[in-house]
């Protein structure tokens, strides 16, 4: 059965592969978001710090909208580029 | 005692109960193999909504309730930013482990993450030690949510400790026994479902109450300017690096209980 199934590779294996590299992606491209507005607007001092509907700059782009970017990126993701697979094995493996 | 409370978390207590009970319906029917899937996993069929909603139920926990503002409190937006690192959790985790988890899952006939274990590895080992890790990690996270659950309840009905760990721990144990996973899971959506709208209007009462974003931001800045900056409430990298280890403990059984979701749920 092992054998079988290495010369026949699954192809969903490929679809959840793939769907992990995204998933990679889109955490890194998070983090780097976060990050980079967090600590690059909000390194100064808070007497130079802008405001926006106010909230620090810093805070609103890093966590507020950063979270709104995320959300509808996943959902974009999800939606348009994961393919629907069934999870249940192939008939003839099992019984 | 205050009676409105008392009387409100009776009636949830009570809603619960109930969705444990009609959702222990579809156990009946279920016998042998099929029942402990149903048990564990129920039939593994469960919506988006009920998923988002459990996920919800299963971040929000005691921490970010009781813990988590108290620590915002004292150290200011350092926290909240760092907190937000967590938003990635989810769909990582799922993205990563989701699909793969549920079809060797399937195929390895699993219904915990240690059947899983075994599946995969074929090892006495991997097992004992991942059964063994589970217990004692999901044991005291486990009681320090209780502890707070039951902190809450004293505080909110004034019911002595020892009382309101008591009625916590039997609402706990009665729906986890008559339910199943499935029962978890719909008690979990009704939580979340409560929890997302009941901090909706915490929100909108603190931004009102604090007479506007502006004036709350303007109070904090006056307070200890390093409250709205993202290094904590000392400022330098040696507060940054506290709140980071404090909040890496509640990640983690967050990343434990997602995993565990996508292969259960699913």
């Amino acid at each position: 059965m092992e054998k079988e199934r290495k010369r026949k590779p699954d192809e969903r294996f490929k679809i959840a592969n793939r769907e992990a590299v995204i998933g990679v992606a889109l955490a890194v491209f998070n983090f780097v978001w976060w990050f980079a507005f967090a600590y690059g607007l909000g390194g100064r001092t808070p007497d130079n710090y802008s405001y926006v509907f106010g909230l620090p700059a810093w805070f609103f782009y890093s966590c507020v909208l950063g979270f709104i970017i995320m959300a509808l990126l996943v959902i974009f993701v999800v939606k348009f580029w994961f393919v629907e697979v069934p999870f249940d094995e192939e008939e003839g493996e099992q019984t | 005692m205050n009676t409105p409370v008392v009387i409100s978390l009776f009636i949830f207590l009570v809603l619960i109960f109930a969705i444990g009970f009609w959702s222990s319906r579809s156990l009946k029917n279920a016998t042998g193999d099929s029942f402990l899937q149903e048990y564990f996993l129920g039939g593994r069929q469960l919506g988006g909504f009920i998923l988002a909603m459990t996920m919800i139920a299963t971040y929000g926990s005691a921490s970010s309730f009781i813990g988590g503002p108290g620590v915002a409190y004292t150290e200011g937006f350092g926290w909240v930013l760092l907190s937000m690192s967590q938003v990635a959790t989810g769909y990582f985790v799922l993205m990563i482990l989701g699909k793969k988890f549920a079809i060797m899952a399937r195929r390895y006939k699993a219904v915990t993450l240690i059947d899983y274990l075994k599946g995969r590895y074929q090892s006495k080992w991997v097992v004992l030690t991942a059964a063994f890790s589970i217990i004692i990690f999901l044991f005291s996270a486990m009681a320090a949510q209780w502890v707070g659950g039951a902190r809450l309840i004293e505080s909110l009905t004034g019911l002595n400790y020892t009382t309101a760990l008591f009625i916590f721990a039997v609402s706990v144990l009665v729906y986890v026994i008559i339910g199943g996973f499935k029962a978890v899971a719909l008690t979990d959506t009704v939580q979340g479902v409560v929890m997302f709208g009941g901090t909706l209007i915490l929100l909108i009462a603190t931004i009102i109450a604090g007479g506007g974003i502006g004036n709350i931001m303007a109070d904090l800045t006056a307070e200890n300017p390093n409250l709205v900056t993202p290094y904590g409430a000392e400022g330098g990298t040696e507060s940054d690096l506290r709140i980071f280890l404090l909040d890496t403990c509640r990640c983690r059984s967050c990343w434990f209980t997602t995993s565990n979701r996508s292969c259960d749920g699913l």
